[in-house]
Parts: structure tokens; C-alpha cells; sequence
């Protein structure tokens, strides 16, 4: 570990004890005597011979916007996936508002809205009909449904084109409309993989309000994204994941500290990574 | 010509997913090879035993010589059917336009190698078509070489009329579809008329079957009748049977300038209509105030049933493939109970050792279009890319598995009662033929519906192009297809030997063992 993760990693993360893998931290929260609504406990997934994710462990708690960065193929999509159930994960395990994704997905996905990097939906259904859908799926009544659709439409400027068919929407026009759906349950927890990807400037502005709103009202926001200003600026909460470990997690500005997260991401990602575990923790 | 090379080396790369197979893990490539190795084989034998059939029919009637007539007519339809699917997709429409086209290589080149794989398509579904029908007449004419060098010619030449046919056709619904806020309806309606007419025609043609005298006159009547409908059919039947040249040469100029002049006119409106048909924008007309804006609230279950049935109706291709066969039951259904009552269909006219039979076999002539109808063979891979939806989705797998299957059997169950109701009333029938007119085909229905969703939920395909990969070349569906014609095979032939209680036994198995199939299915969950 360089000097700059070791100064993030002394100021903002802890490793767990009795840990025996790579730089496994925990981000200390502001606030330990609540709950975390995200629970990251020493995953691990695999895939063949590859370890996506590795004993990776951090929490999210109310009110968090948690930017979650690392270069492509660094294992953040993984983790999200597993975080949202839509793939399993080999060791640890994943809390959501104290519910364990193992065990209790059902219950974890309830309280789960997931945003993915590419905004694929049912190219069939109109605009209304996917945000109708997902509301009755979700089980939201009828009159709390019309209040936040019609609130985040015309703010991200969609009412119009709620009419329409999906498959006449551009990108994003559908990514909008899948953080609209996203977001009309009232999620406890929203996970984001890459969500300002395709919006216009004006769009963006807005969906980063709603975050914002979103985290005000108790909730916590998990993101992935490569757009490091918008971390930075964004996120109360950073982690930066290389080659399936955790190299810093921690409060924005204790990661960052008077450099730009830019010149830390790069710094770190250009590090070679440990060749061992032993080298990994003695590097610590 | 070497992007044209490269070009066409990429769209058959992807034909059947080749390339996935071929780069698989050896044990899956293995065992995807030897599954389409089976089915290959037993779509060969099927094409071959219907063509050769049909082909002995035409001997049988004293008509060997109308086989070639009737050969390059149906290899030329089958190529123009298979060029018609396909060409929304493969031609315009499909995924990776803007990447070919950003490739610096000739439009002609990019034209050429699409008109190309449709073109493999067609001669594909040519040769299965026509090589058993010609066997069997080399069998019963005598060929000579010019007859020989004809057949073959006209194997690789009769798709190309129908394929520039088919191309023009698939354009025009592109084009429409694309300013036509209903057009799926009307692709729907158009297919099942066409489906019907065809039907109804083969129907009446074998309702002659008592008079082969009848028969052979209705056989040459509708052979001229082919012949002036399709002249370049004619034309090919001469070179092969007369060996006149001059005819066969124009059936082949013919050909070659219709897909001379098709391929010209494609390379020129390439770009405008897939820009027309990439180009559809919202048009930003609605309203929450609007009336009908506000919506009903329904149970997650009931959304997901919902959302299933607008996927069918928004998917012709899916709609016509998976539900033809309720739609055919009570058509019989309706013509059994019309012949019946008006008396143009008499029992007195079967054989005396048929008509107790009939209680016996009804059921399961219902229950062959039953169980070869399944939305469910293909309702997970259709999730596709969006199946993030379905797996992040807060519901248990058994209301998303159970809402693919109830649409199957809200399809599907409605149709088979209706029919069974029509028969019982239209036929003389015991009691026992009677629940049995109605347990065979709800068996039939269950099998299909739960041996579809329990293949497709194990084996989902979701990286598919078009939708014409999972509703038409699915492994589930051909395994339900053929596991449904077995079904009702082997029940008729129990049914005939040990009669009514044996179809009952054989539903109550069929059944049950569909129940537990689904059970198995949601216990194992939903694929990523």
C-alpha cells in the first residue's frame, strides 16, 4: 500500500479483525450507533479461477451517498449485482436494513431499488404502463404512485413521452425513466451501476438533487460511477475497489484529503497490486 | 469483395450461434452440439418424410410427373417464408447498424452479405423442401441428365423469386409498422388469415380422400391452378420433366434478374429505411390529466400476467408460433360441428371399423394442437437483457414463473373447452369419451405449459438479437413440439387399443407429472 492509501486507509477505514485476506476495510461510520441500511461483510465471488470480488466488506448507512469507484473489471458491477440479488456471492454475507440477501432476498429486494449501467426494460410497454407495472409489483397504492410519478416525470421533463412506447425512447429517456421507476417505491436503499451515463446536463443536475433528497429523507445511496467529479462532489462516502479488493473506503474527504479523488484513484490503480496475501497485509 | 467475404463470415458466424457454441466451454459445446445434432437430425427426417410423402401422394394418384411442379413451389414458399422472418432483423432492424455502418466498406458489401445469410436461410429450407420430393420422382420417372442438371439448378435457383418477393414484402411492413401505431394487430390478423387459407385449402383437398378418381382430378385441377399462379414453377417442371431449356432458361432468368433487380433496389434504400425505421420518436402527447392517464392498481402477480400478455400481443412472430395451435383446435371444432349439423360431414360415411374408434381418437386429435402450443418454450429467454426486471423484481419465483405459465393456460384452456364443448355436442359420444374430450386436451395443455417453462427456466437464452431466435429456433420449443406430437401419438395409439379409460389414465399421469415438473421448476428458481 502507498502512502496516500495508507493515509486514507488510517483516516477513514478500519481493518476488520480477525480478517487474514487483502486490505479489508470497513468505512467508520459518522454515526455507529445506527443501523447501516448496506451491510458488506467479507464477500467473496469467483468466477472460475478468478476472484471478481475479494472479502470485501463495507457499510452504508442512512443517509449516505456511497460512490463506489474502480477501473473497469475491477469488480464493482459484481458486487452490485450481488448486493441487488441478481447474481449469488461464494463467502460472506450481504445485509440490507439488517436482512440478509442470502437468506431473506425477498425481504432485501423490497427495500431494494436497483438502477443498472445500461438501461435496458420492455421495449412493449409504454413509459406509464413500465411505471405502473413496477408500482404494482412493488405494491405501491395508487394515489402515492400518481404523486411521485407525476413529480419526477416533470421534473426530468418524461411526462410527455409517458404515453409512448418504450422502444421510441432514446437512452436517456429510458434511463430516465428507469430511476423514475426506481424511485417511486421510496427505496431504503438505491443502488446505482453507472446511473449518469446518456443524461443531458440538466437531467443529470436533477437526478443528483433527487439523491440528495432521497439520502435527506433516511435512505442511503450506493453508486457506481466513473465519472469522478460527480464522486467527489456527491458522495459523503468513497471506496475504491482494484482487482476485486478494497484499496480505501472511507468519508469523501478523509479519502481525499487536499488532493483531487482523480489523483488518488490514479495513484492507487497504478500501484501494482500486492502479489500476496502476506504482502498485502504487511504492506499495512 | 474481401468485405463482403468478412462481412458474411460475421452474419453466419451468428447463424444458430455458432461462434457461442464453438466458444464454449468444451463440456457445454459438447453437449449443445450433440442436442443440435438431434434436433438437425429429426428436422431432417420430419422434412424429408413430409416431402416424400407428399411427393408418393402424387405417385399414388398417378401424378409423378406434377412432383416437380410441386417440389420447386414448395421450396420456393418455404425459402420466401424463411426470408420473410428473417429479414426484419437481419436486413433492417437489426442491432448493429450503426456499427456496420460506420465500417468502411461498400453499402453494396453490407447489402450483399445480409441478402446473403437470408439467402443460406432460404436455400436451407429449399433443400429440405425439395431433395426428398425430387428423389422420389427420379424413382418413379425416368430422369435424364438435362432432368438431373435441372433439379439440381433449380434447388439453388427457385429461392431467389420469392426471396426478392419476400425482401419487398418484409420492407413495406417495416416501413408501415414503423408509422402504424397497431400494426403487431395487423400482422397478426394478416398471418392467421393466410395460416386459415391454407388450412381450409388442404382441408378440402383431403376431403376427397374417399375418391381417388376425385383425387386425381382435383390433383391436376390444383396442379394447373399452381402452375398459372407460379409460372416460373412451371417453367422449371418443364426442364426437368421434358427437358425443355428454353422454359427452364427463363425460369432461371427470371430468378436471377427478380433478385438482380431487389438487390439493386435494397442497396439504394438501405439507409433511408433503416433510417425511417430507427428514426420513430416519441410523439410527447400524454398527459396525467388526460382521461384514462390514471391507472388500476393490481396484485404483482396479476401485473406480471399483464405485462406477459401485452409482450404476446406486442410479438406477432411470438403470438402466431406459440398459440396457432388453440386457434387450428377450434377451427376443427367449429367445422366439425358445422359439417355435422348441416350434414356435409356424415358419420355414415366412415368405415365401419372407424366409427367406434372416434371416441377414442378425438380427444387426442384435440389434445396434438394442444401440446404443441407453448408461450411459456420461450417466455424466460424473452426476459433478455431486461430480465435485470425480473431477478431484482420482490417477488418469490413462483408468482414470475406462474405468471408465464398462467398466460399459456389463459390462452390456451378457453380454446380447449370451447372445441371439446363443440365435438361432444357434434359427435355421438359415451360419457367416458366426453371427460375424456375434455382431460386429454387440458393434459395436453398442462405438458406443453410446464415442459416449456421447466426447459426455458433451466436453459434461458437471453442473448439473443431478434425475437425470432427464442420464439422459432429454441431449443425449448422444438423439445415441447416434438415431445407434444409423441404425446398425442402415443396416447392415440393407447387409446385405440384400450380405448377411453387408457386416455383417461394417461392424462391423470401426464397431469400430475406436469404439476410436479412446475414445482421442481420453482424449487430451482430463475437463471441469471
Amino acid at each position: 500500500m502507498n502512502e496516500q492509501e495508507k493515509k486514507a486507509a488510517s483516516a477513514t477505514c478500519a481493518v476488520v479483525p480477525g480478517s487474514h485476506a487483502t486490505p479489508i476495510t470497513r468505512a467508520v461510520a459518522s454515526s455507529n450507533h445506527r443501523a447501516p441500511v448496506l451491510s458488506v461483510n467479507h464477500v467473496v465471488k469467483t468466477f472460475g479461477a478468478k476472484r471478481a470480488v475479494d472479502h470485501v466488506t463495507l457499510d452504508v448507512m442512512p443517509g449516505d451517498i456511497f460512490g463506489f469507484i474502480g477501473h473497469n473489471g475491477a469488480g464493482k458491477t459484481t458486487l452490485i449485482r450481488a448486493i441487488v440479488s441478481v447474481t449469488g456471492f461464494d463467502e460472506g454475507d450481504i445485509r440490507i436494513a439488517g436482512q440478509s440477501v442470502r437468506t431473506d432476498a425477498l425481504a432485501c429486494k423490497r427495500m431494494t431499488a436497483y438502477v443498472p449501467d445500461n438501461p435496458d426494460i420492455y421495449e412493449f410497454l409504454t413509459g406509464i404502463q413500465y411505471l405502473n407495472y413496477i408500482s404494482d409489483v412493488f405494491e405501491v397504492p395508487i394515489d402515492v404512485r400518481e404523486h411521485r410519478i407525476r413529480e419526477h416525470a416533470d421534473r426530468l421533463n418524461l411526462t410527455a413521452a409517458l404515453g409512448d412506447l418504450v422502444s421510441s425512447y432514446s437512452h436517456g429517456m429510458r434511463q430516465k425513466l428507469v430511476l423514475i421507476g426506481a424511485l417511486v417505491h421510496e427505496p431504503t436503499l438505491l443502488v446505482l451501476d453507472e446511473p449518469f451515463v446518456g443524461l443531458d446536463p440538466e437531467a443529470s443536475f436533477h437526478v443528483k438533487e433527487m439523491l440528495r433528497e432521497l439520502a435527506g429523507r433516511g435512505s442511503a445511496v450506493f453508486f457506481s460511477s466513473h465519472v469522478l467529479e460527480v464522486v467527489e462532489k456527491l458522495c459523503n462516502k468513497v471506496a475504491i475497489i482494484k482487482q476485486g479488493t478494497l484499496r480505501a473506503c472511507g468519508p469523501t474527504a478523509e479519502v481525499v484529503g487536499d488532493e483531487s479523488l482523480e489523483d488518488v484513484f490514479l495513484d492507487m490503480i497504478d500501484r501494482a497490486a500486492p502479489s500476496s496475501v502476506t504482502d498485502a497485509v504487511g504492506a499495512r | 469483395m474481401r468485405s463482403f467475404v468478412l462481412l458474411l463470415k460475421i452474419q453466419l458466424l451468428g447463424l444458430f450461434s455458432i461462434n457461442k457454441t464453438l466458444h464454449a466451454d468444451p463440456a457445454k459445446a459438447k453437449r449443445t452440439l450433440a442436442v443440435a445434432a438431434l434436433v438437425v437430425i429429426a428436422v431432417v427426417l420430419f422434412a424429408a418424410m413430409y416431402s416424400s410423402g407428399v411427393a408418393q401422394a402424387l405417385v399414388q394418384m398417378g401424378l409423378p410427373e406434377a412432383i416437380p411442379l410441386v417440389a420447386v413451389l414448395v421450396g420456393a414458399v418455404a425459402g420466401a417464408v424463411a426470408a420473410f422472418l428473417k429479414t426484419n432483423g437481419v436486413l433492417f432492424g437489426f442491432k448493429d447498424y450503426d456499427l456496420v455502418m460506420s465500417l468502411p466498406v461498400p453499402i453494396s458489401s453490407v447489402v450483399l452479405s445480409r441478402v446473403a445469410s437470408l439467402y443460406a436461410m432460404s436455400l436451407l429450407f429449399g433443400l429440405l423442401a425439395m431433395v426428398p420430393a425430387f428423389a422420389v420422382y427420379a424413382a418413379h420417372a425416368g430422369v435424364t441428365a438435362t432432368g438431373v442438371v435441372c433439379m439440381a439448378l433449380s434447388v439453388v435457383l427457385a429461392p431467389l423469386l420469392p426471396l426478392a418477393v419476400a425482401i419487398v414484402l418484409a420492407v413495406l411492413i417495416a416501413a408501415v409498422s414503423a408509422r402504424f401505431k397497431h400494426a403487431n394487430i395487423v400482422v397478426i390478423v394478416l398471418t392467421l388469415a393466410a395460416t386459415l387459407a391454407a388450412v381450409f385449402g388442404s382441408l378440402a383437398f383431403s376431403s376427397q380422400a374417399d375418391d381417388m378418381a376425385a383425387m386425381t382430378a382435383l390433383g391436376t385441377q390444383l396442379t394447373t391452378q399452381l402452375a398459372s399462379a407460379f409460372p416460373p414453377a412451371m417453367w422449371a417442371a418443364a426442364g426437368i420433366v421434358e427437358g425443355d431449356l428454353v422454359q427452364f432458361l427463363a425460369f432461371a432468368v427470371v430468378n436471377l434478374v427478380a433478385a438482380g433487380v431487389v438487390l439493386t433496389l435494397v442497396v439504394r434504400l438501405f439507409v433511408p429505411v433503416n433510417t425511417l425505421l430507427m428514426s420513430s420518436r416519441p410523439r410527447g402527447t400524454f398527459s396525467f390529466d388526460d382521461k384514462g392517464a390514471s391507472a388500476k392498481s393490481s396484485t404483482p402477480l396479476r401485473a406480471l400476467v399483464i405485462k406477459e400478455a401485452r409482450l404476446l400481443v406486442a410479438t406477432p412472430i411470438y403470438l402466431m408460433n406459440a398459440c396457432i395451435g388453440y386457434v387450428l383446435v377450434f377451427v376443427a371444432a367449429v367445422a366439425v360441428a358445422v359439417g355435422t349439423a348441416t350434414g356435409i360431414m356424415s358419420l355414415d360415411l366412415l368405415p365401419p371399423e372407424l366409427a367406434p374408434l372416434l371416441g377414442a381418437i378425438a380427444p387426442w386429435g384435440l389434445a396434438f394442437f394442444c401440446s404443441i402450443s407453448s408461450t411459456t418454450a420461450a417466455s424466460v429467454s424473452l426476459e433478455g437483457s431486461a430480465r435485470w426486471l425480473m431477478l431484482t423484481a420482490p417477488v418469490p419465483a413462483s408468482t414470475v414463473l406462474g405468471a408465464k405459465a398462467a398466460v399459456n393456460l389463459l390462452v390456451g384452456v378457453p380454446f380447449l373447452v370451447l372445441s371439446a364443448l363443440l365435438i361432444a355436442v357434434s359427435l355421438p359420444l359415451d360419457a367416458l369419451s366426453i371427460v375424456a374430450l375434455f382431460a386429454v386436451p387440458l393434459a395436453a395443455c398442462l405438458l406443453a405449459t410446464f415442459l416449456g417453462l421447466a426447459l426455458d427456466a433451466r436453459r434461458p437464452r437471453y442473448d439473443w438479437t431478434t425475437v425470432y431466435e427464442p420464439v422459432k429456433r429454441g431449443m425449448p420449443v422444438f423439445v415441447v413440439v416434438f415431445a407434444g406430437m409423441g404425446f398425442a401419438f402415443v396416447g392415440m395409439a393407447a387409446a385405440t387399443l384400450l380405448g377411453a379409460p387408457a386416455s383417461l389414465l394417461i392424462a391423470l399421469v401426464a397431469g400430475a407429472g406436469s404439476l410436479a415438473l412446475y414445482r421442481a421448476t420453482v424449487k430451482r428458481g430463475l437463471s441469471v
